[in-house]
């Protein structure tokens, strides 16, 4: 047997196996690295892997009025949720799809395009798209076909009484990147709601509760198989809000004048209580739940109506007559009348070189100060304010509250206009005439109020110098009925005046519906009290056009009190572009007290509170 | 003769495959039965069994037959390749799936024992005994060439960017068993690093996504390829040192590891079996591979050693691009892992070639007493 050559592979070989071990145990040294090195890390990063942490939502507390009848209401909304779970999920292959099965028209799909198009591909996104039964119905039936929607249930809201209590509860919608950026949204969702206007806006750390949370195991397209029930914290309900306000009244006041632009507010003197706040024309809040699609949006923006002003505490306007009150105290006080003094009016006053008019053209005749509030003389209060100094009149004036916000639980409140020589020359650049302190004596002039500030004079008199902070909210309660706040009533203007000024006062107003100007507010059955104003819009409405006339007609004020013993209120109504005080509002405040009057039930007695020591919710206002 | 020869039966290779195929079933079995029940394991079962064919008629025909109808076979694969070309059926982009029936059969496993048998052809005769005192000439680099590029540019066509690289690697392994100077290999190195830009575009959009990925990080595109490496990592990770058990690994329980039961079997296998699971797959792979080395040593044949190591180089590929896949070191290229993921053509190939490898072994003694 001759001796075998070896093959000439033989030495390569032998390297090439050498190479294979080597590189072999290198690669086996990555995976030490990677499961004994590295364990740890990717250890936790499974349990992120197959863990999801589901945000459960609380339901929002309920409002109810002071007789317990619920104003805003919790119930279940679906929403529909772009969860894309598969890598090639393309939005714009999933939704028109979704558009045939739910059979939306196609003017709807053609509008939605464009927001589907922006959806990416890889991040779940909220679609604010309100889904009735029956499209709920549709979707579940198909749903295998949509793996990359997802039908989401959420606690909603609802206003039974919509557009009634639509100013002074608000509305709440989707948090808003303007919210976001707010510490007290911090650890909100991105698809929370939240409140956006009214009480639901100040009191919404009272009223959402707080966030539960769920784990979920899930698998790689993010399907969730398993709750991990021991680490479950189930959401806590928010609190019960007891409103001050009388739903009985704001319903009645809402009749009586929702075919008028107008703002009606009543509360009661002895505490600030909000037992009314109307401002027409209104809305209807339950659109905005849980989104308000944006052209109805749009028109209500651009209504010149002005439908989501709460005129209440956001529409400015002269006092007009109501104003000679305040000048009354300032006048009686100050020594620039008695109430004995007598003016004879002639229809107008002559002064610094002006003619200025009475509202009477034929004039009143000679009038004491009584007379001159009871029929709104306008002469009276000329002389009046060519003997006062303007910026005693603003002292007076801020002392009854005109000027500041009073600080009501509602956000986007106005403050007004008090004039002085100061303000004159600050954003005028021109000294304060002695004439305009005339036209300011009648509420004109540069001087502006709310119809709460209003009402707030009328409970000042009432309780003769004694001014509290309006409130709408007058009890936070827990889910389980336990009390937590109470609002106690605090007073943020003090005047002291001899009781005769005030029984003057009283007296004067009274008379002003028994025999003067308010005499359309006159009920039998009611004791109402009030003065009426009439805020000219026109310096003289001769030398305008006819029909420009109607467009700038004056505002009608009737403010005043109605005096039940066991339920006082002090109230301000404007109607605007109406006519004068005592043929427009007075009448109206008439109709919704006799009304209201009629089906009025006794005040809730007020409990005191079981525990105060829950006080820990962080809370604006309180 | 014969007796002595199923005597010498070969029992380690045999030992070996089956631990391997048996760790692929159970592991495609704890991936797949949540979602797809037995199903995988019953058709893996039945690849196994038509493999075992295969593997008898490449094992029990002589090698030295299955030599001489290389360029007929070599044929029938480049019609093959042309006819899935043509007929083939698409998966995900790339038509490289040929059907009868309801049988599938990627064409390109075929072409890659036509081309170990053709290199072991020309380079096993009489140009191994040329090579012994001549050196390697530029012609030697052509012919090798050539007989790679039919089969990959068509592959390329499908396209099939993976597979058409497992051929690169084997080739470079002929080249150095037939000795080719250190010029030859500078040259197709600079070469190479010339083709990198004209190849790069004409890649597609989703195999740049994966090269990208590959040199930059994970975290740059968490849901596209680098998703698919870091879902890996992190079920290898998981699995720490011990495992967490048989159906117990979550990550490859709930799907987030990406092709679990084939290309990344091993991150599935590693996270229910921990790092001493892997140790004992490369255990196995390298108990293998040196027998494999030591079979091909024992033959005094020059073609057969030749069939030996280039069916060596192509697992050694596959199982190393696999495997550095599996802990992100390699970019995703679809390389399944011989033997235990779940993938019947391929596993066609393992067994056909597991059958001609022995093949060469067990016929050492007639080659011998003809020299």
């Amino acid at each position: 047997m001759k001796p075998i050559q070896p093959t000439p592979f033989e030495r390569p070989l032998r390297r090439f196996r050498t190479g294979v071990l080597l590189g072999m145990s290198v690669l086996l040294l990555g995976f030490w690295r990677l499961q004994v090195i590295q364990h740890s890390y990717y250890l936790g990063l499974a349990d992120l892997n197959r863990v999801q942490v589901v945000r459960l939502h609380p339901p929002r507390g309920v409002i109810v009025d002071r007789h317990q009848q619920v104003l805003a209401d919790t119930g279940v909304t679906s929403v529909l949720v772009w969860e894309p779970r598969r890598p090639q999920a393309d939005p714009r292959r999933v939704f028109p799809e979704l558009f045939q099965v739910l059979g939306w028209p196609e003017t709807q799909r053609a509008s939605l395009m464009p927001r589907v198009q922006r959806l990416s591909a890889y991040y779940p996104e909220r679609l604010n798209w309100a889904l009735n039964t029956v499209d709920i119905a549709r979707f579940e039936f198909y749903r295998e076909r949509f793996p990359d929607l997802v039908l989401q249930t959420r606690p909603s809201r609802s206003y039974p009484y919509g557009p009634i209590t639509a100013h002074v509860l608000g509305y709440v919608g989707w948090i808003g990147p303007e919210d976001r950026a707010q510490p007290l949204y911090a650890d909100y969702p991105g698809d929370a709601v939240v409140g956006k206007t009214g009480i639901e806006r100040y009191y919404e750390p009272a009223l959402r509760g707080e966030f539960g949370q769920a784990y979920y195991v899930v698998n790689s397209l993010h399907i969730p198989v398993q709750e991990l029930k021991a680490h479950r914290r189930s959401p806590r309900p928010g609190n019960r809000l007891v409103l001050a306000v009388d739903l009985d009244l704001q319903r009645i006041a809402y009749e009586v004048l929702q075919d008028v632009s107008a703002a009606f507010v009543a509360l009661d003197p002895r505490t600030g209580a909000v037992r009314a706040m109307v401002s027409t024309p209104s809305f209807d809040p339950n659109e905005f739940v849980p989104y308000i699609r944006p052209e109805r949006w749009r028109d209500l923006l651009e209504d010149p109506a002005r439908p989501l002003q709460n005129r209440v505490i956001q529409a400015l306007y002269p006092p007009g007559s109501t104003f000679k009150v305040v000048m009354t105290v300032a006048g009686l006080l100050e020594g620039w009348t008695t109430p004995t003094q007598t003016v004879t009016c002639p229809g107008y006053a002559r002064l610094y070189n002006h003619v200025f008019r009475c509202w009477k053209p034929t004039g009143h005749g000679t009038v004491d100060l009584h007379a001159a509030i009871v029929h709104s003389c306008d002469v009276y209060f000329y002389h009046l304010g060519a003997r006062a100094p303007i910026d005693t009149i603003a002292r007076y004036a801020a002392a009854f509250g005109y000027g500041v916000p009073t600080g009501i639980d509602l956000y986007f409140e106005k403050g007004g206009l008090v004039p002085t020589t100061f303000w004159k020359e600050r954003v005028r650049g021109e000294p304060w005439y002695p004439g305009e302190t005339v036209s300011v004596a009648i509420g004109q002039g540069p001087l502006l109020t709310t119809p709460l500030q209003q009402a707030n004079v009328m409970a000042m008199i009432w309780n003769r110098g004694v001014q509290y902070q309006p409130y709408v909210v007058q009890a936070i309660e827990s889910p389980d009925g336990r009390v937590v706040l109470r609002r106690e009533p605090r007073v943020i203007n003090r005047l002291r005046a001899p009781e005769a000024v005030w029984d003057f006062l009283h007296k004067a107003i009274c008379e002003v519906v028994q025999a003067g100007t308010g005499r359309a507010g006159r009920d039998p059955n009611v004791p109402i009290c009030g003065k009426t104003g009439t805020v000219e819009l026109l310096s003289d409405p001769e030398k305008v056009p006819p029909e420009l006339r109607e467009k700038y007609k004056t505002h009608a004020w009737f403010v005043g009190w109605v005096d039940w013993p066991d339920d006082p209120m002090a109230f301000a109504l404007i109607v605007e572009h109406s006519g004068h005080g005592g043929e427009v509002a007075a009448p109206r405040v008439r109709e919704i007290f006799r009304r209201y009057g009629a089906l009025r039930r006794p005040p809730p007695s007020a409990s005191p509170p079981r525990s105060r020591s829950h006080a820990v919710l962080p809370m604006d206002g309180f | 003769m014969r007796f002595s020869r199923w005597m010498d039966f070969e029992s380690v290779t045999w030992l070996i495959v089956v631990l391997l195929l048996a760790i692929g079933l159970a592991t495609i079995y704890s991936a797949t039965v949540d979602t797809r029940g037995t199903r995988y394991v019953y058709r893996q079962l039945l690849a196994i069994g038509l493999g075992l064919l295969a593997g008898a008629a490449f094992g029990l025909i002589s090698y030295e037959k299955w030599l001489s109808w290389a360029p007929t076979l070599y044929a029938a694969s480049i019609a093959l390749l042309v006819g899935t070309l043509a007929f083939g059926h698409a998966v995900s982009g790339s038509k490289s799936w040929i059907g009868i029936g309801s049988f599938r059969f990627q064409s390109s496993e075929m072409a890659k024992l036509a081309v170990v048998l053709m290199w072991a052809r020309i380079y096993g005769g009489r140009h191994a005994e040329r090579l012994r005192t001549s050196p390697f000439r530029l012609r030697d680099l052509g012919v090798t060439s050539a007989i790679a590029a039919l089969p990959v540019g068509l592959i390329l066509l499908q396209p099939d960017f993976g597979t058409a690289l497992t051929f690169f690697f084997p080739l470079a392994v002929l080249w150095f068993l037939l000795r080719m100077p250190l010029r030859y290999w500078l040259v197709l190195g600079l070469a190479a690093l010339m083709a990198v830009p004209i190849g790069w575009s004409l890649l597609k959009p989703y195999q740049k996504a994966r090269v990208l990925t590959f040199l930059k990080s994970e975290a740059i595109d968490p849901q596209g390829s680098g998703y698919q490496v870091l879902q890996s990592k992190i079920a290898l990770g998981s699995g720490g040192f011990w495992g967490k058990g048989f159906r117990q690994g979550s990550q490859a329980q709930l799907g987030f590891v990406p092709a679990r039961h084939t290309d990344f079997i091993l991150a599935s296998l590693g996270e229910e079996w921990g790092f001493i699971g892997i140790v004992l797959v490369f255990l196995l792979f390298m108990a293998l591979f040196t027998r494999w080395f030591t079979l091909a040593g024992r033959t005094p044949d020059p073609a057969g050693q030749l069939i030996i190591a280039l069916v060596l180089a192509f697992w050694v590929f596959h199982f190393g691009v696999n495997a550095g896949m599996a802990v992100g070191w390699f970019p995703v290229t679809g390389l399944p892992l011989p033997l235990v993921s779940y993938g019947g053509s391929f596993l066609l190939f393992c067994l056909s070639s597991v059958g001609l490898v022995l093949n060469v072994y067990w016929r050492r003694h007639e080659v011998l007493s003809r020299l």
